[in-house]
């Protein structure tokens, strides 16, 4: 762990309230960068970030300073984007379901899927294009290659963060980009002689 | 990696520092001497900065503004009586009152300040008693881990009280406002001493 997250955290305990925002300023990009890769939305991102970093406060007592800060923060990350997509789970439904309205029922109305404006982040199409693959990645891929690229945190703090061994960090996330190459095969691909394989090297 | 050439991995590991030094030795010794793997070596960097644009929002500018303003409405933190600065507050604690223990004792027989044959003396309170006293305040002071700013003066004050008892004892009075300010001195310096490493922990 940074020396210096450490001794913010000490002074924050010991009763430095405002020393919490040196946390935040240092943190928050990377938090919103990779809840909003977990999310897909930018304005969801920003308040569920903040609520991590709520959380992180209060938490703040339970934190082991032997511990690297920054695994501990995105593990609250993970746990509060995870929640966020199972309860948005539950709240999906048919598209096929008609809208019971008072006086009978009428077709649902489907929002146009051209871009939010708020999501215009990406802007550009081949940015759009690896993004798109990122969210095809079964979420065992997704989740270490948006820590590592969206995040930037490093393999360390990745496996501390998914409490996963380096190894199975690494692993997954050389697997990712290749199913990101083959993606945006026209570019990165190069032709692959290496044989399929589905086990995972720990 | 194979042994000819670098595989696709290895190279984007080489590209991020992730691998071990051996083998970002071989890794680079092989790039000296390998046009092909130097072209799939760019190729990976691409990939790689192309990787590197998911890290692509950035927060709206109030945002800490935002986390804080909602941190204010929790309590802060007060640090808790810690069992380990309890312990280390008893140690240093019972070291300073050995040490003005032994200190008095050792100027009760040799007599330090002594008043002069035939004076009169005001009081018969045996110099040790004062020290003990002081010696026993140290103790409970440190032991009980309250070094807030109330604590320290209520210290200081009872030192004060206890150069004063000295004085009565009628042995000097530069002599007892020595004992005054090296008690009072001496307590003060143990407690920055004990707060300086607590904060430095």
């Amino acid at each position: 762990m940074d020396q210096d997250d450490r001794a913010v955290v000490e002074a924050v305990l010991n009763g430095q309230q405002h020393r919490f925002a040196d946390l935040v300023d240092r943190y928050q990009s990377q938090i919103v960068n990779y809840v909003c890769r977990m999310l897909g939305n930018y304005e969801d991102a920003v308040d569920l970030s903040q609520d991590v970093f709520l959380k992180a406060y209060s938490g703040l007592g339970s934190y082991r300073p032997q511990y690297p800060f920054p695994a501990w923060l995105f593990r609250i990350a993970r746990n509060a984007a995870i929640d966020e997509i199972r309860k948005r789970r539950l709240l999906t439904v048919s598209l096929d379901a008609p809208v019971e309205f008072e006086d009978g029922s009428a077709g649902r109305e489907i929002e146009s899927p051209g871009r939010d404006p708020q999501d215009s982040y990406l802007g550009v199409e081949f940015a759009d294009r690896i993004s798109l693959a990122i969210d095809g990645l079964p979420e065992k891929y997704r989740e270490p290659i948006v820590l590592r690229h969206a995040a930037d945190l490093s393999y360390e703090e990745i496996a501390e963060a998914l409490e996963l061994p380096i190894g199975t960090v690494k692993t997954r996330i050389f697997r990712a980009r290749d199913a990101l190459r083959r993606s945006l095969g026209d570019l990165f691909e190069e032709p692959s002689t290496d044989p399929p394989t589905g086990s995972e090297v720990q | 990696m194979s042994r000819e050439h670098p595989d696709r991995d290895s190279l984007s590991a080489y590209l991020e520092g992730a691998l071990s030094i051996d083998a970002t030795q071989w890794v680079k010794r092989h790039l000296e001497g390998c046009a092909e793997c130097g072209g799939k070596l760019e190729q990976e960097r691409a990939f790689l900065e192309e990787l590197g644009g998911l890290h692509s929002v950035e927060p709206p500018a109030d945002f800490t503004e935002g986390v804080m303003a909602r941190v204010a409405q929790c309590p802060a933190y007060r640090p808790p009586p810690e069992m380990q600065w309890r312990r280390i507050g008893l140690w240093v604690g019972s070291a300073a009152a050995l040490a003005v223990v032994l200190l008095g004792f050792l100027g009760w027989v040799l007599e330090v300040g002594a008043p002069a044959e035939g004076a009169e003396v005001a009081a018969q309170v045996p110099g040790w008693i004062t020290w003990l006293a002081n010696s026993g305040l140290n103790v409970y002071l440190f032991a009980t881990d309250t070094f807030d700013a109330a604590w320290r003066l209520l210290q200081i004050g009872l030192s004060v009280l206890t150069g004063i008892i000295g004085y009565i004892q009628d042995r000097g009075l530069a002599v007892q406002l020595a004992i005054l300010l090296i008690t009072v001195g001496f307590n003060y310096w143990v407690t920055r001493l004990v707060l300086s490493y607590q904060r430095r922990q």
